[in-house]
């Protein structure tokens, strides 16, 4: 047999450590001391599946590690090895060591092989020092706890389409002990008629073991649905009886029966396939351009058959339903849960809470929120940043809570959910809040008041955005590595998104995140300056007003200023700054008022037009950045529509007063 | 052009294996040539989207199958005096292989002419003879039935370096701000 194992490597290593993920995502519950037998199952299980794969595919480091944890797992399913702190750093020392281990196997790096080594030991020591009587018993009582069995394995034809391979199983079992193996060739057709992807063998296994009988079920966990499968015991020893009972009687039996059942319902009802990104973006594109043709012959259709309803016409609008449920569907596929950003959050809690001396539990809700992918690699930074900031700056010692009044243990609260065509996450923790007093008075150490007078509370708090602003007493090694929620804010502006901040003094913070559920769509507001459209996000919007030239004003003839509210913000006339072709006046100008970081600003555009769902489409592609444009898009005529990119017009407009300000100060010199 | 020279030309317009297929497009009165082989289509009558604040002869962004692909008007770009006024301009589209991968643009051409093969072998390196495109674009040149066809270097003519050139209004704040600082 000699099959090229390498392409089914990506899929091992991706699945792997998910199941890695898994299996720490439990090891971290707070109560995992007085684990349910559930959770430890799904632990068991975790290691159980890295360790068959990672057999097959002859990863004999992996398959080692995960061989002695099944030992010690087992242990503790049993009731032989109690679940204790050590045990859980030792569990989760094991799976940062297995990722590596996966990691270096996938990227073709060396692992750390002294630290694999030094884990290997301490765990082979644990399995058979520590809890010395089960260990003993078993080298020392071997003749009298084995026990043999004889095991019919007649696996359905179809084993081999569902991706099993009858002969690891079969090694498995030689790993339990000394065993016989008979093929049977009853089934085996004459060779023309043989289909080499099925399976006509059966097999009859002399297995001599101590190990108990869940130990050979177990093996065939995952085919137990693809074959006949019996297992008998052959020669009952004196406790045979009060032996066999027992996998049933232990407390593990409670789960036992609903563990497959799960796995059952999980495989027919989700079943899932691993897709490139790329394939269903193009897909996407695909789909796009359907959409763009279907709208071209309704425009067609509309002219020649004007007002009567043909078969053709109604044909056509079939055809748009079908293209726009297909354009959903394959946008749907891009779509994941934000769970894979949350998972790496209670680990991060954990360490940092542990260095700091804290104790912090961390909820999470919502995880199953869907978001794009594109967009979830891009939030996991900011969110982690956030988190991370929570535990070191929000959140006092278990001491100074306790003389609050609170609970020596806080809890930071972690929630996802939709709104409108926005995915919103909420980090909110119940530690010390931030002080808006103690904000002003380090925002004036600093020189980042900008503007004279009293500042409300609420534009305080978003002083701690500022470039160079950072509230901690002293810079920490967890939090303070330069990068600030300045650059959390500008992350998640720059999706085009927003974030915000609530916090009451003694009761804690909250930063809500908003942010369009896909990179690729946003919800755009089509506006005509001149003779182009251009798409302006809507996210971004504040406002839309009327243009009146009476609010215009203009600064020591500079300065083009628009009153909005109380005060006065900066008016783009892109018109003029990009020198586009004008078209008629209208009295139908507008001013579409944008919020860039801490400021606003005003877009003067000639014509609202349509709000809309757009796709985003990049010009650096096969063109290059322009500054002022976020990218481009197509709209249902086929023409390209430019999208602005409010940041660096923001920016552009801030380098601008600047300079403005500085020719001032220098003319009043003179 | 000497008589061995010519022979050479001779024997490799015989030898097709040899030839590569070109397309060959007019700019003005003169006839030039790219690979054909780096062309993806020709198109006419495309909407274009002007890109603010870009150099003139970048006439814009076009929908390519749902790709934005910008195109050039290579007359502009070298100041030749279109050869027909025509109100639908001809698109070549081409794949261009640049340091950064690989790209598609569009060059707005007065027309297209023909496909015609030649080999490698005999192009000529480019006499510096009033050409309105800089050497540095230029293949060689060739002649093929009397004419002569000038074979552009696709590559670089349309380099990330060729399409950022002259885009000298950067930035809004120079514009507006005083040149002082």
């Amino acid at each position: 047999m000699s099959i090229d194992l390498s392409r089914f490597h990506a899929v091992f290593f991706s699945e792997s450590l998910e199941q890695l993920d898994a299996m720490e995502a439990e090891l971290l519950k707070p109560d995992i001391e007085s684990a349910s037998a559930e959770s430890i199952n799904t632990i068991f299980r975790a290691a159980h599946s890295v360790k068959g794969g990672s057999a097959t595919f002859g990863f004999t480091h992996i398959a080692g590690l995960t061989h002695v944890l099944e030992t010690i797992l087992d242990e503790v399913r049993s009731g032989k090895r109690p679940l204790d702190r050590d045990l859980v750093d030792l569990l989760l020392e094991s799976v940062d060591c297995l990722r590596d281990l996966l990691r270096a196997g996938r990227d073709g790096g060396s692992p750390d092989e002294t630290a694999v080594n030094s884990l290997q030991s301490r765990l082979n020591a644990l399995v058979s020092g520590e809890p010395t009587a089960p260990a003993v018993a078993t080298e020392t009582d071997e003749q009298s706890g084995a026990r043999e069995w004889i095991i019919r394995f007649r696996p359905h034809r179809h084993l081999l389409q569902r991706g099993n391979d009858p002969y690891r199983l079969l090694r498995e079992l030689g790993d339990l002990g000394d065993m016989v193996v008979t093929s049977g060739l009853d089934q085996l057709p004459a060779f023309d008629a043989l289909d080499p992807e099925e399976c006509f063998l059966e097999w009859r296994i002399e297995l001599r073991t101590e190990r108990p009988q869940a130990d050979i079920q177990e093996i065939f966990e995952w085919v137990e649905h693809d074959c006949d499968l019996e297992i008998e015991a052959v020669e009952a020893s004196p406790e045979a009886p009060a032996a066999q009972p027992e996998p049933q009687a232990a407390p593990a039996p409670a789960s036992a029966p609903q563990a497959p059942q799960v796995t059952d319902a999980g495989v027919g009802a989700h079943g899932s396939i691993r897709v490139d990104v790329d394939k269903i973006d193009q897909l996407v594109n695909l789909v796009g351009e359907l959409i763009i043709t279907e709208s071209r012959l309704v425009s067609l259709l509309g002219t020649d058959a004007a007002g009567e309803m043909t078969a053709v016409g109604q044909a056509l609008e079939n055809l748009s339903r079908n293209i726009r449920d297909l354009q959903e569907s394959a946008l749907q596929m891009r779509m994941v849960p934000v769970s894979f950003a949350f998972h790496r959050l209670p680990r991060l809690v954990r360490d940092v809470a542990r260095e700091l001396g804290k104790e912090v539990v961390i909820e999470i809700r919502g995880e199953q929120t869907e978001v794009d992918k594109g967009m979830l690699e891009n939030i996991s930074d900011p969110l982690i940043h956030l988190v991370r900031n929570a535990v070191d700056h929000g959140i006092e010692m278990p001491e100074v809570r306790k003389q609050a009044g609170k609970p020596g243990r806080a809890t930071i609260d972690v929630r996802a959910f939709h709104q409108g065509g926005n995915v919103v996450i909420e980090v909110t923790d119940d530690g010390k809040g931030l002080d808006p007093d103690l904000i002003r008075k380090k925002a004036e150490e600093k020189g980042l008041l900008r503007e004279e007078g009293e500042l409300s509370d609420a534009d305080a708090l978003n002083l701690i955005f500022s470039p160079g602003f950072s509230t901690a007493e002293q810079v920490s090694d967890i939090s303070g590595r330069g990068v600030g929620l300045d650059v959390v804010r500008q992350n998640i502006q720059k999706l085009g998104g927003r974030v915000h901040l609530e916090s009451k003094v003694g009761k804690g913070t909250r930063f809500t995140i908003a942010v369009p559920l896909t990179l690729s769509i946003i919800e755009g507001q089509l506006v005509r300056i001149g003779q182009s459209a251009f798409v302006v996000p809507v996210l971004s919007i504040v406002e839309s007003v009327r243009f009146d030239p009476g609010q215009f004003r203009t600064v020591a003839g500079e300065d083009r200023l628009y009153r909005f509210r109380d005060g006065v913000i900066p008016l783009l006339e892109l018109g003029k700054s990009w020198d586009l072709e004008h078209g008629e006046k209208t009295d139908e100008q507008m001013v579409v008022i944008v919020e860039w970081g801490r400021d606003m600003y005003g877009l003067l555009v000639d014509r609202l037009l349509d709000q809309q769902q757009i796709v985003l489409k990049s010009l650096e592609e096969n063109f290059r950045r322009v500054s002022g444009l976020a990218g481009a898009t197509i709209l249902g005529d086929g023409a390209v529509a430019l999208i602005l990119d409010i940041g660096s017009l923001g920016v552009l407009i801030g380098d601008r007063r600047r300079h403005q300000r500085r020719r001032r100060e220098r003319e009043d010199e003179a | 052009m000497s008589r061995d020279e010519f022979a050479v030309e001779e024997r490799s317009k015989e030898v097709v294996d040899d030839a590569l297929q070109h397309l060959t497009f007019v700019l003005g009165k003169e006839t030039y040539a790219v690979d054909i082989l780096c062309v993806e289509e020709i198109k006419s009558g495309e909407t274009v989207t002007p890109i603010p604040r870009t150099p003139d002869y970048i006439k814009g962004v076009i929908n390519l199958r749902g790709a934005i692909v910008p195109v050039v008007d290579l007359r502009e770009r070298f100041n030749i005096v279109p050869s027909s006024q025509r109100p639908v301009d001809v698109v070549i589209i081409l794949n261009i292989e640049g340091k950064d991968g690989r790209r598609t643009v569009g060059a707005i051409v007065d027309d297209v002419a023909d496909v015609v093969g030649f080999s490698e072998d005999s192009i000529k390196p480019s006499p510096d003879l009033g050409s309105k495109i800089s050497t540095q674009f230029i293949h060689g040149i060739v002649t093929v039935d009397d004419q002569v066809i000038i074979a552009l270097n696709h590559n670089r003519l349309f380099s990330l370096e060729e399409l950022s050139r002259l885009d000298d209004v950067e930035a809004m704040a120079e514009e507006d701000g005083d040149s002082e600082d």
